[in-house]
């Protein structure tokens, strides 16, 4: 407790060191019309800052190659070995176990809706489905999961800026604001606490087996992106900061 | 004789002009709407792709041919290179400009080889459109039946000079194709020369043409 408490002050002293609003951003407009600005104009999402852009790139390579040489053949391995159906239901029971932050940061942005839907959800399948391996809640309830909200995206609903990029090792592409709020909505997750109480060990092995599995439904995506770009980190970087956005507009 | 032939005609007018009235109405684009527009490439995309996974290995020079020439018809490439250049396209002169259209249109085909091979019968459900004077958005989702996801993709179209509706930028999950790109060419640009940015739009064409 004392723990999460320190994390929220040094939030909070961050945030506030970087507080730059969105709110007035003119290119923030739901209506198409702030899409139609004439070619050689800015238009859509402001770019992302990057100051550390130097340390970025270089641990955005140490990723790629962790990707190809580790993770990918892992994936891929694992892929011939699993069934797609076990897979996916491998990936319904992590969502599970990610659903209380979703419930909590669903009520932080007062969409009481979601939060309850989430809510039932997360009681149903966590019984009937079998701690969360399948998804009965959707299946035969018609609870289809709304969309997912996490303490990044609360933030940037009470118009906090992402501050600038982060590309971290294991963790991929971030932003100080979303970093910060992957580190809080942490603590929301109660099995972390289970866990870590009888070794963190089994939190690195549930991490490397939700990587793993996540990677073997997605193969081929990022090699894709990398196929289009001109330069992958801008073309990655831009991609999140594009994606995260959106995010938090809907 | 003569009256009968001018029964005939009497009697075929109406159906004339049903027909090439009809007919005036299918092939004009101006009639039609962007969903229709969009609905229509969608539709020829995915029967060439189905023939295509029949047999990937003969097909794959054809089936990319023809794809580009769909492509073509529903992408407005000009304008997707201007937007991509920003502020940098009134810079060039009218040659570099229509060098740089042909270089970004190679680019965008380049990307979309490898794409072809991950088509696994996907499925596309169209939720709306919008228009405002001579822009457009169209909804769509792209449901992969196998994995159970959907991914929201989103088209803009123009109103073109001839009125004919074409695609300047495709939107998949929040994420705008040309903004990357400009992203991208931005970055480089503030960073070096044009001829930089060139240089390296044409290495990278020439190594992935390799591969």
């Amino acid at each position: 407790m004392k723990r999460t408490f320190v994390i929220l002050i040094v939030v909070a002293v961050i945030l506030g060191l970087s507080q730059k609003s969105y709110a007035s951003d003119p290119a923030q407009g739901t209506s198409i019309k702030s899409e139609k600005t004439e070619p050689g104009e800015e238009g859509g999402v402001p770019p992302i800052s990057d100051p550390l852009q130097k340390y970025n790139r270089a641990f955005f390579k140490f990723n790629d190659k962790l990707y190809f040489w580790a993770l990918k053949p892992v994936a891929r391995g694992y892929g011939k070995v699993v069934p797609l159906r076990a897979r996916l239901s491998v990936q319904n029971f992590f969502e599970n176990v990610y659903a209380p932050v979703r419930i909590a940061n669903c009520s932080f942005q007062c969409e009481f809706k979601e939060a309850s839907i989430e809510l039932s959800r997360f009681g149903v399948n966590t019984t009937l489905g079998i701690a969360g391996f399948f998804d009965p809640a959707k299946n035969w309830l018609h609870l289809n999961p709304p969309d997912k909200e996490d303490f990044g995206q609360t933030l940037g609903f009470y118009s906090q800026g992402s501050g600038f990029y982060l590309n971290l090792p294991f963790a991929g592409s971030t932003s100080l604001r979303d970093g910060i709020g992957s580190l809080v909505d942490m603590c929301i997750v109660p099995s972390i606490y289970v866990l870590i109480h009888y070794s963190s060990y089994y939190i690195t092995a549930a991490k490397v087996l939700e990587a793993v599995n996540r990677t073997s439904l997605h193969l081929g995506e990022y090699e894709e992106l990398k196929r289009a770009a001109l330069d992958p980190y801008l073309s990655v970087r831009d991609a999140y900061n594009q994606h995260r956005e959106h995010l938090i507009k809907k | 004789m003569r009256s009968s032939l001018f029964i005939k005609v009497l009697v075929l007018a109406p159906v004339l002009l049903l027909i090439i009235f009809a007919y005036s109405s299918f092939s004009a684009d101006s009639s039609s709407s962007p969903i229709d527009k969009v609905k229509k490439a969608t539709e020829e995309i995915t029967k060439l792709l189905d023939e295509y996974i029949k047999d990937p290995q003969s097909r794959k020079a054809e089936t990319l041919n023809k794809l580009m020439v769909i492509a073509d018809q529903n992408f407005d490439w000009e304008e997707m290179a201007k937007r991509a250049l920003s502020r940098f396209w009134k810079e060039r002169t009218s040659e570099e400009q229509k060098e740089f259209v042909i270089l970004f249109r190679d680019l965008i085909k380049n990307a979309y080889i490898g794409k072809i091979d991950s088509y696994s019968g996907e499925k596309v459900i169209f939720e709306g459109e919008t228009i405002e004077d001579n822009y457009a958005v169209v909804k769509t989702k792209i449901i992969t039946p196998a994995k159970g996801t959907e991914v929201p993709v989103i088209y803009r179209l123009k109103n073109k000079e001839d009125s004919t509706w074409m695609i300047y930028d495709v939107v998949i999950e929040g994420v705008s194709l040309v903004n990357n790109y400009r992203d991208q060419f931005t970055s480089i640009l503030q960073g070096s020369s044009y001829s930089e940015l060139i240089k390296r739009i044409k290495d990278k064409l020439a190594q992935d043409s390799k591969k």
